[in-house]
Order: C-alpha cells, then sequence, then structure tokens
C-alpha cells in the first residue's frame, strides 16, 4: 500500500470512526464501536506502520496518532454525553407532583381555651408576674371565708357552689389561690393564677366546669391607679394600641373599691355593635383593690401594703375573639370544632 | 330590681332623664342590665265601661259586649271571663296599636264582627298576666287614654347584694340625688289617729330578739278591701308586683319605695290578738300564702316564726300563712313593720327554698331604724284609700336599739388606696359628719347602710362619688424581688412543651369537665384495688351523669371519642392535660396533672395507612419525654384490665412509675360504643418534672473508622428485644458504639413458634483503627453468648 492510500486509510477511517462513535445511541454501541475503530482497525493500521518507507513514517505516524485522539476524544464525549443523557432519564423518574399531601401524621390543633389561656399568661409574666396554681377542691376556708365571704351572706349566692363533703368544696374562682400565695411568701407579691373553676350552672353562655385567669399584685404604695394602669397594658397588648378601659364601680367581697372593667368593643371600635349591644363597651374583667380584711387573713399589715386583684374569664374572651357563641362546645372536643383552631 | 323612672321622679327635687339616670348608675356601681320603655307602642286604648252583654250566638266561648268609651258605643267580641257588666275595661278600639305592632281592624269572629278588642294586661305589654281582661279601678272615667295612664320608663337594676338601700324607690333616688345634686324628697305619712290605743288592741312578745331585734305592729280598723286606685296598679305593674286589692298593694307598694317589707295580718284571724315572735316548735307546720305546707323545724334547724297565742301564723321576713291572710272580707289589720336578722331570713328562705321579695330585702339587710316610718306610710295610703281609723300609739317591740356606726376616714388613706385626692363630702348619702379636722373626718353611718362598715368601705364611696374611671392610669413599680412559695409554682412552660409536641405528633388538644359520672367510671374494668374505681363524690352534682371527680382523663376522652364517631368525624386524636382526683382518707382529694391520650382509628392515605399501633404510641412517649430533653422511659409489661394483656405496659423512669400506655380492650371501646382500634397513653406530669436531666458531658469524636457487622438469629417467638440488647451489653465489649434492631420477621418459612431478628452492631475506638481480627474477636463473643445464653441460632 502506497503511503498516500495508507494516508487516506486512515483519513476515511477517523472521519467514519469518530461519526459512528459521536452517534451512537446507547453504551454498548459505543462499546462496539471503540472495539471496532480503536481496538481493531486503528491498530490494523498502526500495524501498517512498519511497511511504511523512512521519510514517510513522520507524516503517517502524526496521522496515526491524530486518528487515535479524534477517536479518543469522539469516545469520551460520546460517552459523557451518554451518561448525562441517562442520568437524566433517571432523575425524570424522580420527578413528583409536588403538591400531592405531605407525608407524616397531621398536626394537631390546641384547644382554645388552652390557646387563649397561655397567651394571657404569657402577658403576665412579661409583665413580671409568676404563675401559681392551687387545687380545685378547696376548703371553704380558702374559697370563701378568707376572701371575705361571711357565712350566710347573700355574696355567696353570686357563686353556686359544688360541695363534697365536711367543708370542702369545688373553688368556685381562682381567687382562693390568692389566699395561698400571699400565705406562702412574703410581699411583694405579683403572681397570675389561670386554672378551671366550677359553678352550680349550666347554659348557653354558663358552662358547671370554666377558666378563669386572676392576677394579685400588693407592696407598699400600690393604689387604684396601678390596677388602672395595668388593666391599661395588659388590654393593649391583648387587643392593640389604642384600646380603651371604663371602670364601673361593683361589689366583690374580696375587694374593696371594686370595679369591672369594660374594654372599648373591638369589633366596632366603640362605634357600637351587635357584640356589645351598641354600647360600645365589652365587660371583660372584674377587679378592685384587695380588701384589707383579706390582706389580714393572710398576715399582711394593710395599713403598710396594699394591692390590687383582677380576673377575667378565659372562655368569655375566647368566645368573643373567635365568635364563638355557645360555651359548651368547647367541652365536647368535636374534632370538626378543634381543627379550626 | 326594676325601678320606675316616674316614681323616682316624686322624690327628687328636680327632673331627671332615663338615660342621664341609667349612665349615672352605671358609672355609680349599681348597673343598668335594660331599659323598658312602657306603653311607647300603645295607641287608641281607652278606658271603656262594660254597659251590656249577651252570649255569642254561634260560639259557647265567646261573648258580645257592648262599651261605651264616653263618646259612643261598640259591640265587642271577647273571649275572656273574669268581667262583670259594670266593669271598667282598656278597650282597644278601631285603628288602635298594641306591642308587637298589631293594629285593630274589624274583623268578623263566628260570623259577628268584632269592633275593636277588650285587653289583658299582657296584650298592653304591662305584664305577663294574661289569664283574663285588666279589670280598671271601677272609679276610672270612660274614656281615659290608657297609653297616657301607662307611659313610663323603667330600668332593670342588677343590684350587688352590697346594696339592700338599692332595692328600692328612694334608695335608688338618693344615689340619683347624690349624683345630679338634687335634693331628695322623701314622702309624708299623714295619719288620722283614733283616740284608741294600739297598746289595748294587740300584743307583741318578742321571745326571739337575736333573730328580731325590733318588730312594731299597728292596727288599722274598718277597712274596706276593693281593687286599687289606677296610679297604684300602675306602679306595681311597672315593677312587676301583681296587684291583689288596695291594702295588699299598699305593702307592696311601700316595699318597692321605702324598701321595708311589710306584712298585713286580719287582726281576728290571730288568736287573742297576740304576736309572738318566737322559734319554731319541733314538728311544727304553717301552710303559706303559696299553698304550700311548710315544716319549720327539723335536725336542729329553727326558722323564726310569727305566731299568734296559739299557733304559728307567718315565716318571719319570708312569707306570712294562709289563715291570717286579708281576704275581701277583711275589716281590721295588725300590719306588721320589723327588722330580721339577715342570716336568720337567709338560713330559712334557703332551708324551704323561698326566695321571696321580703326575704331577699330581709337577708341582705333592712333599715332597723326606718321601721315605724313605712308603717306609717303604709297606714296613711290604707287610710286614703280603703278608709278606716288608724289606732293611736305603736306597739314597738325595740328592747336594745342597733347604734349607728361612727368611722374616721384619714385622707392619707383615700390617697394611699385611690392614688388621687379624691374630695370625701359624704353627706349627699346620707352620711352625718360629726367631726372633721385636717387630717380626718368622723362619720356617723346611717343604718340603711350595713354595707358601711369600715374605712375602706368610705374609701370605696368617695371613689364612687368621684368617678372610679377619673382616677389615672399608672403602672406600678414594683420591687423585683417577689418569689412565690415553690410548691405553688405552675410548671407551665414544660407543659407547654408537651402541648406542642402532641400537637406537632397529630394530636389535637381536649378539654373535658373534670366530673363525670360514676356510672360512666364503673364502665371501665379498673385493676383491682386501683382508686380509680372509688371516685371521689360531689355531694350536689349538677346532673346524674356528672357526679363524681374524674379519677382519670379516660372516661372523658372515651366519650369524646365515642361523640367524634357518633359524627362521623374519622380518626380521631385527642389528649388531654387535666387534674384528676383520687380520694384520700379524711382530706381532701389528691389532686395530680395528667398528660393522656387516645389515638382511635386509622387514615387511608394516598401513600398507604395511617394505622397507629402499640409502638406508635410507645414513640409518642418517647417524643414526648424528648421535648423535654429527657431520656426515653422504659416499658414493663403490665397488666391492666381495661388494656389487652401482652400489649399493656407501665412507663417507668429512673426508679418511678410515670405512667401506662397499650391497647384498649375491645369489651371497653364496645361500653363506650367505639368502633375499631384504639390506644391509651396516660402519664403523671409531676412525676415526669422529678426526674433528672442526665448532665451533658461531652466525649471526643472518634478519628477512626467504624465497622459493622450484622447479626440474623432465629429464636423462640417469646424472646423479647430488651433481653437480646440486655444480653449484648453484659459482653461489655468496650468496641461496641451502637446495636440497632433492623429486621423483625415472623411466619412462613420459619419454624412455628419462633421469629428472625437481624442486629446490626457497630464497632468504633476512639484510639486506633479497628483490624478485622480484633472486631470478629468480640463478634464473636457476642454471637457465642447470644447462642449460649438465648438459646437461638445464628443463620
Amino acid at each position: 500500500m502506497s503511503t498516500q492510500e495508507l494516508l487516506s486509510q486512515i483519513d476515511t477511517l477517523q472521519k467514519e470512526g469518530a461519526q459512528k462513535l459521536l452517534q451512537a445511541t446507547n453504551q454498548g454501541e459505543l462499546e462496539a464501536h471503540k472495539g471496532e475503530y480503536i481496538g481493531r482497525r486503528l491498530a490494523a493500521l498502526y500495524g501498517q506502520m512498519r511497511s511504511v518507507p523512512g521519510p514517510d513514517k513522520k507524516a503517517v505516524g502524526q496521522a496515526l496518532n491524530a486518528a487515535k485522539t479524534t477517536l479518543e476524544e469522539s469516545l469520551n464525549q460520546r460517552l459523557s454525553s451518554l451518561k448525562k443523557e441517562q442520568r437524566q432519564q433517571e432523575l425524570k423518574a424522580r420527578a413528583v407532583d409536588i403538591t400531592l399531601p405531605a407525608r407524616r401524621p397531621s398536626i394537631g390543633h390546641l384547644h382554645p381555651i388552652r390557646q387563649v389561656q397561655q397567651e394571657l399568661v404569657g402577658i403576665f409574666q412579661k409583665l413580671g408576674y409568676s404563675v401559681v396554681e392551687g387545687p380545685e377542691v378547696e376548703t371553704d376556708w380558702h374559697n370563701f371565708e378568707a376572701l371575705n365571704f361571711p357565712k350566710d351572706h347573700p355574696a355567696r349566692d353570686m357563686q353556686d357552689t359544688f360541695f363534697l363533703w365536711g367543708d370542702l368544696l369545688l373553688r368556685t374562682h381562682t381567687s382562693p389561690v390568692q389566699i395561698r400565695a400571699m400565705l406562702g411568701q412574703k410581699p411583694p407579691v405579683q403572681v397570675v393564677m389561670p386554672g378551671a373553676v366550677y359553678r352550680h350552672d349550666s347554659d348557653i353562655t354558663h358552662s358547671p366546669m370554666f377558666h378563669q385567669l386572676e392576677i394579685l399584685c400588693i407592696d407598699e404604695g400600690i393604689t387604684l391607679a396601678d390596677l388602672k394602669g395595668t388593666l391599661l397594658t395588659f388590654v393593649e397588648m391583648v387587643y392593640g394600641k389604642g384600646t380603651k378601659i371604663r371602670l364601673r364601680p361593683s361589689f366583690f367581697p374580696f375587694t374593696e373599691p371594686s370595679a369591672e372593667v369594660d374594654v372599648s368593643c373591638v369589633f366596632c371600635a366603640g362605634k357600637g355593635c351587635r357584640v356589645c349591644k351598641f354600647s360600645g363597651w365589652i365587660e371583660i374583667l372584674g377587679s378592685g383593690m384587695v380588701d384589707p380584711n383579706v390582706l389580714i387573713n393572710c398576715g399582711y399589715d394593710p395599713e403598710k401594703y396594699t394591692g390590687f386583684a383582677a380576673g377575667l374569664g378565659i372562655e368569655r374572651i375566647a368566645m368573643l375573639k373567635y365568635g364563638v357563641s355557645d360555651i359548651r362546645l368547647f367541652f365536647e372536643n368535636d374534632t370538626k370544632f378543634l381543627e379550626q383552631f | 330590681m326594676k325601678i320606675s323612672i316616674s316614681w323616682l321622679q316624686e322624690y327628687l327635687s328636680g327632673p331627671i332623664l332615663a338615660s342621664e339616670v341609667a349612665r349615672k348608675l352605671t358609672e355609680q356601681g349599681i348597673e343598668v342590665e335594660g331599659i323598658e320603655e312602657i306603653g311607647k307602642e300603645i295607641s287608641g286604648v281607652f278606658a271603656a265601661k262594660i254597659v251590656s252583654a249577651r252570649p255569642h250566638p254561634n260560639a259557647d266561648k265567646l261573648s258580645l259586649c257592648t262599651v261605651d268609651d264616653g263618646k259612643e258605643r261598640d259591640e265587642v267580641v271577647c273571649g275572656a271571663k273574669n268581667w262583670k257588666v259594670g266593669d271598667v275595661v282598656p278597650f282597644a278600639k278601631v285603628g288602635a296599636t298594641l306591642p308587637g305592632g298589631i293594629t285593630i281592624t274589624p274583623k268578623p269572629l263566628k260570623g259577628i264582627e268584632s269592633r275593636g278588642m277588650l285587653c289583658s294586661e299582657k296584650e298592653l305589654g304591662l305584664s305577663e298576666e294574661a289569664s283574663g281582661l285588666w279589670i280598671l279601678p271601677p272609679d276610672t272615667t270612660p274614656g281615659t287614654d290608657i297609653a297616657k295612664a301607662v307611659r313610663d320608663t323603667v330600668l332593670v337594676l342588677g343590684v350587688t347584694p352590697n346594696r339592700p338601700d338599692c332595692l328600692s324607690h328612694i334608695g335608688v333616688a338618693r344615689e340619683i340625688a347624690a349624683a345630679f345634686d338634687l335634693t331628695l324628697k322623701m314622702p309624708e305619712a299623714p295619719l288620722i289617729e283614733h283616740k284608741d290605743k294600739n297598746e289595748d288592741h294587740c300584743k307583741v312578745l318578742l321571745e326571739e330578739t337575736e333573730g328580731c331585734p325590733r318588730y312594731a305592729a299597728r292596727i288599722i280598723r274598718g277597712v274596706a278591701i276593693q281593687p286599687s286606685p289606677l296610679w297604684l296598679q300602675r306602679r306595681l305593674q311597672a315593677v312587676g308586683v301583681r296587684a291583689i286589692s288596695n291594702v295588699v298593694d299598699v305593702t307592696n307598694f311601700v316595699m318597692m319605695e321605702l324598701g321595708q317589707p311589710l306584712h298585713a295580718f286580719d287582726l281576728h284571724c290571730l288568736a287573742k290578738q297576740t304576736i309572738r315572735v318566737r322559734r319554731a316548735e319541733s314538728n311544727e307546720k304553717l301552710k303559706t300564702l303559696d299553698g304550700q305546707e311548710r315544716t319549720l323545724s327539723d335536725n336542729g334547724n329553727v326558722d323564726l316564726v310569727i305566731a299568734d297565742a296559739e299557733k304559728s301564723v307567718a315565716i318571719a321576713g319570708v312569707m306570712g300563712g294562709l289563715t291570717s291572710e286579708v281576704t275581701n272580707e277583711t275589716k281590721d289589720i295588725l300590719l306588721e313593720s320589723a327588722y330580721f336578722h339577715p342570716s336568720w331570713v337567709r338560713k330559712t328562705a334557703k332551708r324551704q327554698r323561698m326566695h321571696t321579695d321580703a326575704s331577699h330585702r330581709f337577708e341582705r339587710g333592712c333599715d332597723p331604724d326606718g321601721v315605724p316610718f313605712a308603717q306609717d306610710r303604709a297606714l296613711s295610703l290604707m287610710q286614703q284609700l280603703a278608709g278606716g281609723e288608724v289606732l293611736s300609739g305603736r306597739v314597738d317591740a325595740y328592747p336594745k336599739p342597733i347604734p349607728k356606726q361612727q368611722i374616721a376616714l384619714r385622707a392619707a388613706r383615700v390617697r394611699q388606696v385611690l392614688g388621687v385626692d379624691a374630695p370625701q363630702n359624704l353627706s349627699p348619702l346620707g352620711l352625718v359628719k360629726l367631726d372633721q379636722s385636717e387630717a380626718q373626718t368622723l362619720w356617723e353611718i346611717p343604718n340603711f347602710r350595713p354595707d358601711l362598715e369600715r374605712e375602706i368601705d368610705l374609701v370605696e364611696e368617695v371613689a364612687r362619688l368621684y368617678g372610679i374611671d377619673q382616677i389615672p392610669a399608672r403602672v406600678p413599680k414594683m420591687s423585683m424581688t417577689t418569689e412565690p412559695a415553690k410548691e405553688l409554682l405552675s410548671p407551665v412552660t414544660e407543659v407547654q412543651k408537651l402541648r406542642e409536641a402532641a400537637r406537632l405528633a397529630g394530636l389535637s388538644e381536649a378539654v373535658c369537665y373534670a366530673f363525670c359520672g360514676s356510672d360512666v367510671v364503673a364502665k371501665i374494668p379498673w385493676p383491682e384495688g386501683d382508686q380509680r374505681a372509688q371516685p371521689v363524690r360531689l355531694a350536689n352534682p349538677i346532673a346524674d351523669d356528672l357526679d363524681v371527680l374524674r379519677p382519670s382523663l379516660l372516661p372523658g376522652l372515651l366519650l369524646s371519642v365515642a361523640r367524634n364517631q357518633r359524627r362521623q368525624r374519622g380518626a380521631v386524636r385527642l389528649f388531654e392535660i387535666g387534674r384528676v382526683f383520687l380520694p384520700r382518707e379524711g382530706v381532701a382529694p389528691a389532686e395530680t396533672l395528667r398528660f393522656s391520650a387516645i389515638i382511635a382509628g386509622e387514615e387511608a392515605r394516598w401513600w398507604g395507612k395511617d394505622a397507629p399501633d402499640f409502638f406508635w404510641v410507645k414513640g409518642l412517649v418517647e417524643l414526648l419525654f424528648g421535648a423535654l430533653f429527657l431520656p426515653s422511659p422504659s416499658a414493663r409489661a403490665a397488666s391492666l384490665p381495661f388494656l389487652i394483656e401482652g400489649a399493656a405496659a407501665m412507663i417507668s423512669s429512673q426508679e418511678h412509675l410515670v405512667g401506662e400506655i397499650g391497647e384498649l380492650h375491645p369489651e371497653v371501646l364496645e361500653r363506650f360504643e367505639i368502633t375499631g382500634r384504639a390506644f391509651w397513653l396516660s402519664l403523671d406530669i409531676h412525676s415526669i418534672l422529678q426526674l433528672t436531666k442526665p448532665a451533658i458531658t461531652f466525649k471526643e469524636l472518634s478519628r477512626f473508622p467504624a465497622v459493622t457487622r450484622d447479626i440474623a438469629m432465629l429464636s423462640e417467638q417469646s424472646l423479647t428485644w430488651e433481653a437480646v440488647a440486655r444480653c449484648i451489653e453484659e459482653t461489655r465489649s468496650t468496641m461496641l458504639q451502637e446495636i440497632s434492631l433492623f429486621d423483625l420477621y415472623q411466619g412462613p418459612n420459619l419454624p412455628a413458634g419462633h421469629k428472625s431478628m437481624a442486629l446490626s452492631l457497630t464497632y468504633q475506638s476512639s484510639e486506633k483503627t479497628l483490624t478485622d481480627e480484633e472486631v470478629q474477636a468480640s463478634h464473636d463473643a457476642i454471637c457465642k453468648a447470644l447462642v449460649e445464653k438465648l438459646q437461638i441460632k445464628i443463620r
């Protein structure tokens, strides 16, 4: 074979081989072409080197090396593109409908009473109050006597009571915790007391069990003005800046003076609506200055120490907040109800 | 308490507006719960005399009445029966309007046209009285405009129990006078007295002076019992009291006017015209005005009674007896005006389950000094309306007059409590200034204000008059050293963590009543001797199915799950954090805070079934412990009859029992009508919070490679994982870092009663790269121990 012929064959092999390799549709075909062009035919042409005349050796050698490089490059190029295609194929199978529901137990829901309780407790914690609790089965002394409800006084009719035996009863309010808190420490006292309370009463707005939250603040120099400031801060934290409060004198045996506290209606900004019965105000709290008799019953000197207490019904706040009109729904634990909170 | 504005006006020196009165009363602490406009919706209704009547030809129950309103006559169909020809009644003429937007049109009734309508009190919106026509007093002039006669505004007051004085028009007028700077005008009680003396015609024996500190009796002779005039009927109607007859109406009128309950006895029904105020005798009985026979003493509880020389005739301060009632034939009356002790009346009223206008006032405290005036005021009105002669003098048994209190009010105290210097003039409220210095004022308290006993009570009066809403707001400066008693501190932070963890695990929070039914508790098979089987009873449950305090959160949660299933709510996963109550001998029940949950029902999802099982619940326990940064507790097989044997465990940690878990027994579920499987978890929160959090000590991370070796082993089915793990740990291989169970198989292809477990053991050293030989030696030792001690086969 003349050198000319040989160079022509090398050129043909290079072109044909490169094309075949680049056009291989899968790895098997690529391997086959590799064997054919690089393994067999290129090797055969290298074998011809021996019979190439001396002066031509260099040119042929260069042509062969160039062909080899081209073929190997083509091979590698196709190999990596085939791998890429294959990876793409594989990944296509991993694509998902990302809008499908997540795979986990559905997240549950916290009871609205507990959510409201937690929010309110949290606010008073920020204001420096410690959270304390007392028993739900109380003695008559803690629930009534120490709180200045004399025996056989009509004030007791305000709180229809469940009795156990002896002088034990279910607490009708969280106020006995005030007594326990005062007996358990020296002033100053600054505590918030959430908890379940019980009254012999049941209808659409009264439940025999409900929840209250109460605060007590005692120190030297605490006045009604401090009560008012604290309550104003509290309602602003719950209902936002600009919420107003209104105090109306009232009667609770354990505070004197006593006041009911209204907030400006959060639904109509005080303009008047159905929720506030067109008064612009919603009653949410009972409060007052701790009665000196209560301080004396707890061993505090009422001439030295003064303080205030305030309490609210958690269900009432929750009913207002979420627009629930029947208190009994809170205790049915219907999951369709709970899911809404 | 209802207050009529037009009535109130009679006691005030200047005009008042209902809306202003309502606002001011609210500001002064007398809550206005409602405002009723009376007669506003009535027009075209006039007094008319029934001049003749004939039966309706087509209906037995109807009559045809011809009425005369002074101008013309109309024939009206009437269904009522309580009238007679000659009565004056309210007549709604054609074109009249009545409450509720009713307009009267000529209307045929059973074939005869009715030219208008004769009205009951209810139809006019005056009271609930609907049993017949409102028979107007006979002297009512036909043609009187009824709307004009009845028009009034009534305030419904929520009077707090400390203010008995405001259970009367005079008391409320006093508040209004103080608020608007008006003068209070007391009514007058002119009497024409007969020369005969009371003391010669009746006797009062006051035998129980604690229960009755003061008893006054006066006689009026020769009264004519008849219907009250329209003005008096209107006054009573406006405040919700039914008019009966002039004498009885006057006693009610004076009670509503002055707050002093009175009682009129028919003098001749009192044996020997004697009043004895005494304790009831044993087994003494009395038929009261409401027709009920009452036992006046039992088990050492003794009512105070008013008796004559022979028998009891009234329950003091509560209700009169039938035998001495004033009737149409009554001529001579003994009028009682007394001051009964509040707690005596209250005890009796509670025991007899009677709550009357009289007892309501006596138990809150009437004015002992107001007794004679109220008596005279009533007698004066009786004389005007019923004629008769009032005997002179008064039989007034008042052996130990109740003194008026004197209270000093210090200006500094006002400032200390209110935070402002508010003016301290309490005279408008009826208090009398006895003495005044720079530092304090001495006040005499009238006896109609029993709530004013201490200086602080006067501070409150100062605040009320100043306007409690006028006091400036200030945020307290606290010394930050407040330290509540440890045992009272609430674990809010930890409880909130548990609640959050449970929520994220897919549970929703329940809140159940703390009481439940003893029958419901009894449906659950508690372990032998378990205290939960003996729940604490309530003495006065609100319902039979809520008669005990819950000994566990289980009953409430079971009922909640059942309720959800009845409402087809699918899978129900509920937890509750709440107190349970267990009995203790002689002391209050033990209250413990628990976290409990029921996981019921499975959910079909697109990826398969979400079906909880024992290990789901066991995982939940570990999750909850993890939320509190506590290591996982251990589970010990337990036998709890309400759980399935073999799928029940007690949970303990650091040697303390902290809870129980398991699958609820199908029989229990059936009793609660719950379908499907359900799992139970209950933890004692306080016990968990007592656990010590392990101290964290850092261990250097190993730089050397770890080697993993697997073991596949065949064993008896009864071999527990715990036994396997313990056996491996007992070999004390220092290289062993981790054991994990990665496969568990029981089923076909295995010998009966066997199971196959596949474990993966990880070996690593912190000092060097382990050689194959070192790992193999350790692994072989472990396999050997397993084979020898647990009789397993390595596969």
